[in-house]
């Protein structure tokens, strides 16, 4: 018991301890961002930090206040200079960081710990806003606990309680807030897209496909293990060796490097079907910075905010800025631009001058002896095929004229390299021919019954006209190295070649690569069930629920029924709890003593205590005079003797006198 | 100006609500238990800074159409509204017994001792008690165990003090809530007047005579020492003591009359009645110092000469109570 001289409970000063809690609170909540705060950041937010924790052993610094205004005019002025602005998503954060450790430096009443405290909530909210992975999450929450737990520290008396006390009623708290956290999460009314507009600053390092291809891009794209994308199909997916997922078409070249050319839109993809073989399939892209999607084949059906091109791409209106999740058909059988228009023809003929000079005398000879253009194309994979051509990651560099060096002189090439020259030929020779880039193959994860699609899977392969066929694709590749297609980049290349551990042969059934598998399905169902959730997702919630063409309308309505019956659960609950924890030992041990009496014949009258019913009891049972007595005398003395009531071993040894009496 | 009357705005607002919540209510004779009726909750400043966060938090949630964001918001606010639960059941079902409170002088502040007994299995945490706006009690109270608190109650003047309505709660434990009850015991607590000086100095008199003249303190034998007044003879100050307390004693000696000291109303007849009392209050501290003998009149009240604590505290009660007609059998 402590009496304090301030009037204000409010106004009370902050303890060494508490300070503690909140340093340490804050630092939490800092160390969340330090990944991708700029490292000056960084270092001055963790210096004012220990600052203050080592001013707790100091008398007061007088000349504190002037510095830290220097210090904020300095810290403001630096993350202006640092991001040119002082708003949006990275800038916001670093301004965040530094003037809630300024804060932490000046507190020093319990509201400005407490305001301290609040904000930490508010910055692990915004670790969220660069990554939502599971380990950030779990981070994030562990770090909300401990926040609660110094909160409730700060509002303790003075006599505080133990660390693992408050940690467990914060875990309480914590504990019993998640059945109203899901019920939110589920029913609060999302609405699509920002409310403002959010400066373009995210995700500017991100690998993936470009819309340009020289050799050696590719090659380069094979050495990281990022996923590009995960797919679910409804029913059975097509096998490896059909797993072509089309991205960037490329037909502008200029003899060194292959470009997008813009199209036009199509409208309409079913005019091209062959059969109705579909197959339904659900991609969840990440984030790529890039306005294009990936699809099997020819894409039947198209998610909204996108569309189909006339080179069959799947385009996205607004660049994949964060993960996309969108469900489509897809054809693999098909003809597609029967007719070519003459512009499309001369676009996916167009050759510079004076290039592969040595490529076209020999596809010239080939020209002289072919029936078809189809032969063409089997006389060009021929020539891969027969001369020593080798599938390799490290081609050496090419000077000039790179399609005549790697026909005639290196003969070392990945993807790019073969795709590149098949379709240099092909032009050569007047058929049409465009290079796609885009992902081959995939693995397939039996834990969570998906493909993994990872950067280390993108390829580059041919597309050529042919008439009555027209676009039909061919991977020169496959000429090479058959293994690449039907088995996978980590079987395709030798063991020399020194590649990434993920694609060495034998590292698929390795246990490192079960526990990615394992580790990568969790991350899958995180990402389709909780990052993936919105608008979209809560429709077919309620879709499935029974509802017709649901609206936010119906979600309002669902929230608050939902919340009231919880809330009242919740009610109902600690109503409960209280009844139970609300009989006062003390008084049942005597409850249980005079119902023994009662049964005897001699019930306690309301207008006499304890020892007068004892002394009363003695009288008409003289053999049971010494032990009612002493319970009874234990029970007064207990009951109003003891200034500060009775402690867990007068209870026990009241009750062993009530059980003792035996009648 | 503007500021302090803002406050005393403030301050009538909160008596007038807490009179209106508790129009009710009923005095408590000995101990009341805050069952779930007598209990209120409501958020704090913090709450409400809480919950303004929270729509920041939401609005930025929305913004990004962020899920992680979107479940902290929401685990926030599931964990603010479980923390008025928390805070509801850290106040409930508390047993208050009211104690005694010792008699204290005007400006003085009166401590009741208050038992707070907690009949629950869980432990209670950060207990504020508070009378008014006055300086608070905070306490803890472990499980089925109970604890004492003093209520401090500012004593303004004499009489007898009865505090009335006083408040209990917690925000314990995050702060955003706010429990609160309030309990009017049926218990007061005695006021004697504040001592003041002056330079009157109490009537001595030789037993049986008419003695005005003679001084108290004969020259024989030497008898102690008291304070200093006006009236006494320099020769008798203890100057040596004078060089090391600050104020001025007088050696006493006694002589062969028997004297009597009185503390009389009529001796300040210059003064209105509240200086009266204080300074007969001084007188009586004074006596209890000096261990002196002493009677004391004042109208309706006469107390024969006599020593002990008993004898000042019936002196002090009468001056406590003087004009409190409700109380004037107390004292005779």
């Amino acid at each position: 018991m402590t009496t304090k001289t301030a009037t204000e409970f409010e106004h009370r000063s902050l303890s060494p301890l508490n300070a503690t809690w909140a340093i340490i609170t804050v630092a939490l909540a800092l160390a969340s961002h330090l990944r991708h705060l700029p490292i000056w950041i960084s270092v001055l937010s963790v210096l004012l930090l220990l600052t203050r924790y080592l001013l707790l052993f100091r008398r007061p610094v007088r000349s504190l206040k002037l510095l830290l205004g220097v210090t904020a005019v300095a810290s403001i002025s630096g993350v202006m200079l640092q991001y040119g602005t002082l708003v949006g998503r990275d800038a916001g954060v670093a301004l965040l960081a530094l003037m809630l450790s300024l804060k932490v430096m000046e507190m020093k009443q319990i509201r400005d710990a407490m305001l301290a405290i609040f904000l930490s909530y508010f910055l692990v909210m915004t670790s969220f806003f660069f990554s939502q992975g599971i380990l950030v999450s779990l981070y994030g929450f562990s770090v909300v606990v401990l926040i609660t737990g110094a909160l409730s520290a700060l509002n303790e008396g003075k006599q505080t309680t133990s660390l693992a006390y408050k940690l467990k009623a914060s875990a309480g708290m914590f504990a019993y807030a998640i059945p109203i956290m899901l019920l939110l999460f589920v029913l609060f009314p999302r609405l699509p897209g920002p409310l403002w507009a959010m400066p373009q600053n995210r995700h500017s390092g991100i690998t993936g496909l470009g819309d340009e291809m020289t050799p050696g891009n590719i090659s380069q794209l094979i050495q990281s293990d990022a996923v590009a994308f995960r797919v679910t199909f409804d029913n059975t997916p097509p096998p490896a060796r059909d797993r072509y997922w089309r991205g960037p078409v490329m037909s502008s070249y200029n003899g060194r490097s292959w470009r997008m050319v813009r199209s036009g839109i199509l409208t309409d993809t079913e005019q091209f079907l062959s059969s109705r073989d579909l197959f339904n399939y659900r991609i969840t892209l990440e984030a790529n910075n890039k306005s294009w999607l990936f699809a099997l084949g020819l894409p039947v059906t198209h998610p909204q905010g996108t569309a189909i091109n006339t080179d069959f791409m799947l385009l996205s209106k607004k660049p994949i800025d964060k993960k996309f999740r969108y469900e489509i058909e897809s054809s693999l059988d098909y003809i597609i631009d029967e007719e070519l228009t003459s512009k499309s023809r001369a676009q996916n003929l167009q050759l510079p001058a004076k290039t592969a000079t040595r490529t076209r005398r020999l596809v010239n000879e080939w020209r002289g002896s072919a029936q078809s253009n189809s032969d063409i194309v089997n006389q060009a994979l021929q020539y891969f095929n027969s001369n020593p051509f080798v599938y390799t990651l490290k081609p050496p560099l090419l000077k000039k004229d790179p399609v005549d060096q790697f026909m005639f002189e290196t003969r070392r090439g990945f993807c790019e390299h073969y795709a590149s020259s098949f379709v240099v030929m092909m032009r050569a020779a007047g058929i049409p021919a465009r290079v796609v880039t885009g992902y081959q193959g995939g693995e397939w994860n039996r834990l969570g019954n998906y493909i993994l699609v990872r950067q280390s899977d993108a390829h580059a392969w041919a597309e050529v006209w042919l008439t009555g066929k027209g676009w039909v694709r061919v991977d020169p590749t496959a000429a090479v190295s058959p293994d690449r297609v039907e088995l996978g980049i980590s079987n395709a290349l030798g063991d020399e070649e020194n590649l990434p551990f993920f694609v060495r042969a034998g590292y698929s059934n390795s246990i490192v690569n079960r526990l990615s598998l394992l580790w990568d399905s969790a991350n899958y169902r995180w990402d389709t069930w909780v990052l993936g959730f919105g608008p979209e997702q809560q429709r077919a919630l309620l879709s499935r629920l029974g509802l017709d063409n649901p609206g936010w309308r119906h979600l309002i309505y669902g929230m608050i029924i939902g919340l009231v019956s919880l809330l009242s659960l919740y009610a109902l609950l600690f109503a409960w709890h209280y009844r139970n924890a609300r009989i006062d030992p003390l008084v049942k041990l005597f409850h249980q003593f005079s119902a023994k009496m009662t049964r005897q014949g001699i019930p306690p009258q309301p207008y006499e205590g304890a020892i007068d019913y004892g002394r009363r009891v003695s009288k008409t049972r003289p053999e049971l005079a010494l032990p009612v007595q002493r319970i009874t005398q234990l029970y007064s003395h207990l009951r109003y003797g003891k200034p500060c009531g009775p402690g867990p071993a007068d209870l026990q040894l009241l009750k062993k006198l009530v059980r003792a009496l035996q009648i | 100006m503007s500021l302090v009357s803002a406050l005393n705005i403030k301050q009538s607002f909160r008596k007038r609500f807490a009179d209106w919540v508790t129009r009710h209510h009923r005095v408590v004779a000995r101990e009341t238990s805050l069952n779930r009726r007598r209990l209120y909750i409501l958020p704090t400043s913090y709450g409400l800074y809480f919950a303004s966060l929270l729509i920041l938090m939401l609005l930025a949630a929305m913004n990004y159409s962020n899920s992680m964001a979107f479940m902290l918001t929401f685990l926030l606010a599931g964990i603010g509204h479980n923390a008025m639960w928390y805070t509801h059941r850290n106040l409930l079902n508390l047993q208050i017994t009211k104690g005694n409170c010792a008699p204290v002088h005007a400006g003085d502040d009166a401590s009741f001792k208050l038992t707070i007994y907690n009949p629950t299995a869980k432990p209670r945490h950060a207990i504020v008690l508070q009378w008014e706006d006055h300086e608070y009690t905070c306490t803890d109270i472990p499980a089925g165990e109970s604890v004492h608190v003093d209520l401090k109650v500012h004593a303004s003047k004499r009489g007898r003090l009865y505090p009335g309505r006083f408040k209990i709660y917690t925000r314990f434990p995050l702060g955003m809530f706010q429990a609160w009850s309030w309990v009017n015991f049926d218990m007061s607590c005695l006021v004697y007047p504040s001592p003041v000086q002056s330079s009157h100095s109490p009537n001595v008199s030789a037993s049986g005579e008419d003695g005005e003249e003679q001084r108290g303190e004969g020259r024989d034998d030497y008898n102690g020492m008291r304070s200093y007044q006006a009236s006494d003879s320099p020769r008798h100050i203890a100057w040596k003591v004078a060089a090391r307390h600050e104020d001025l004693l007088t050696k006493q000696f006694s002589g062969q009359t028997n004297t009597e000291i009185w503390l009389d109303w009529q001796q300040l007849q210059d003064l209105d009645i509240e200086q009266r009392l204080s300074i007969l209050c001084h007188w009586i501290l004074q006596m209890r110092t000096q261990q002196q003998r002493f009677g004391m009149r004042i109208p309706g009240f006469t107390a024969e000469p006599a020593m002990g604590e008993e004898h000042e505290q019936r002196c002090l009660l009468a001056l406590a109570l003087y004009g409190n007609h409700d109380d004037q059998q107390i004292i005779a």
